[in-house]
């Protein structure tokens, strides 16, 4: 791919987790982990302490039950829904009294889409030129100013704001072309 | 372009639905700390978006992304300068307790109260430097208003620069004083040279 060493797939990542691959399964974990936690934090706004516990439960269930994924690019659906079902003990479990707001269903989904967007946005950063990959993380998630990403890239600052603007262009192709159940959003 | 003025129903509609009239209340109260950094950052976040709007206009939706992550980032930082003027506020009221813990809060709330305008200032900078390049991409009827939202972030860097200076007062040449200056004089580069562009039709 150009500019940037292959990353697997998630079907890869299950298959090689399944052969036993330490690697694959420290893989599989890094890329998730954030995805488990927001869900746990984000959605079902568990305190730090109860969060941890299900990030635990969860990737123990992930790696005893395994086998049981029947359909491997579901990798990530399948884990929302382990995350889900272990938040809703957890919170059984602590007897905690549940505020209806926090439990609504329709604001889990909401933040579950939304955090399904920004994983697959990650997926398709990865399929991306190296240098595009800098200068979108530099702006966008490290808010990083034009004058400090020219500087960081010995380039010209007038020329950040267009070389940007290139760089989303072929992340939206990447997208359209490799994601396509995206949720469309308005430009 | 000009226009007659809204009607004043129209007016007091557009308020209450942009909650500005809130914004206007907590900036003109006493008791607030929000006021002139937050002021200018929202400034700021205001033309930010109207280069967001001419960037849509000329279909690109890369520069537009770039709009909308800075108008959000100048609001954040709005509530920042809040925030840490307020905290500033309440170091210097603080009586002197224990030997030199007062002054190490003291300086580390005010380093935090020059922190803030100077990522306001730069980013406002940046706000021109977008308006540069959507003016590149616009039609002819298109760039006054990334013109004019290039001077708006252009002023809002140099106040919020001011706001940077102010809060070193004691240590000549200190290195955010320096870019901060940078920041506007960047800024001011670029709102000009699009000025001039407009003059020269």
């Amino acid at each position: 791919m150009e500019g940037s060493s292959r990353t697997p797939s998630d079907a890869e990542l299950v298959v090689a987790c399944r052969q036993g691959s330490r690697e694959a399964w420290d893989e599989l974990v890094a890329r998730f982990s954030r995805y488990v936690h927001a869900i746990c934090i984000q959605g079902f706004r568990l305190p730090p302490s109860d969060a941890e516990d299900v990030f635990q439960d969860v990737f123990s269930k992930v790696y005893e039950q395994l086998d049981k994924l029947r359909d491997d690019s579901a990798l990530r659906p399948w884990l929302a829904q382990l995350t889900r079902r272990t938040c809703i003990d957890k919170l059984r479990a602590s007897s905690r009294e549940i505020a209806s707001d926090d439990f609504e269903a329709g604001r889990i989904d909401d933040v579950v889409a939304e955090l399904d967007d920004a994983l697959t946005v990650q997926a398709a950063l990865r399929q991306m030129p190296a240098e595009c990959q800098e200068i979108l993380d530099r702006f966008f998630a490290r808010d990083e100013s034009y004058r400090v990403i020219s500087e960081a890239l010995s380039l010209p600052p007038g020329t950040i704001a267009s070389r940007i603007s290139r760089c989303l262009d072929k992340l939206k192709t990447v997208l359209e072309d490799s994601y396509p159940q995206v949720r469309h959003v308005a430009g | 372009m000009t226009s007659a003025p809204a009607p004043a129903g129209a007016v007091s509609r557009f308020a209450d639905r942009y909650v500005l009239s809130d914004l206007l209340a907590t900036l003109s109260s006493r008791t607030s700390a929000a006021a002139s950094g937050t002021a200018a950052a929202v400034s700021a976040a205001l033309a930010a978006a109207t280069v967001g709007k001419r960037a849509r206009s000329a279909g690109d939706a890369g520069l537009a992304a770039q709009a909308d992550a800075l108008a959000h980032r100048l609001v954040g930082l709005a509530a920042e300068d809040a925030d840490a003027h307020e905290a500033a506020r309440r170091a210097l009221d603080e009586p002197r307790s224990v030997e030199g813990a007062r002054d190490f809060q003291l300086g580390t709330v005010l380093r935090r109260a020059a922190d803030v305008p100077l990522q306001i200032a730069e980013a406002a900078a940046d706000v021109v430097l977008l308006a540069e390049a959507t003016a590149d991409v616009s039609a002819a009827n298109d760039r006054p208003d990334t013109t004019a939202a290039a001077v708006i972030a252009a002023a809002a860097a140099r106040a919020a620069a001011h706001l940077v200076v102010v809060n070193l007062t004691a240590r000549a040449g200190d290195e955010r004083a320096v870019r901060a200056k940078t920041a506007v004089e960047a800024a001011e580069r670029g709102a000009a040279a699009l000025e001039g562009e407009a003059t020269r039709g």
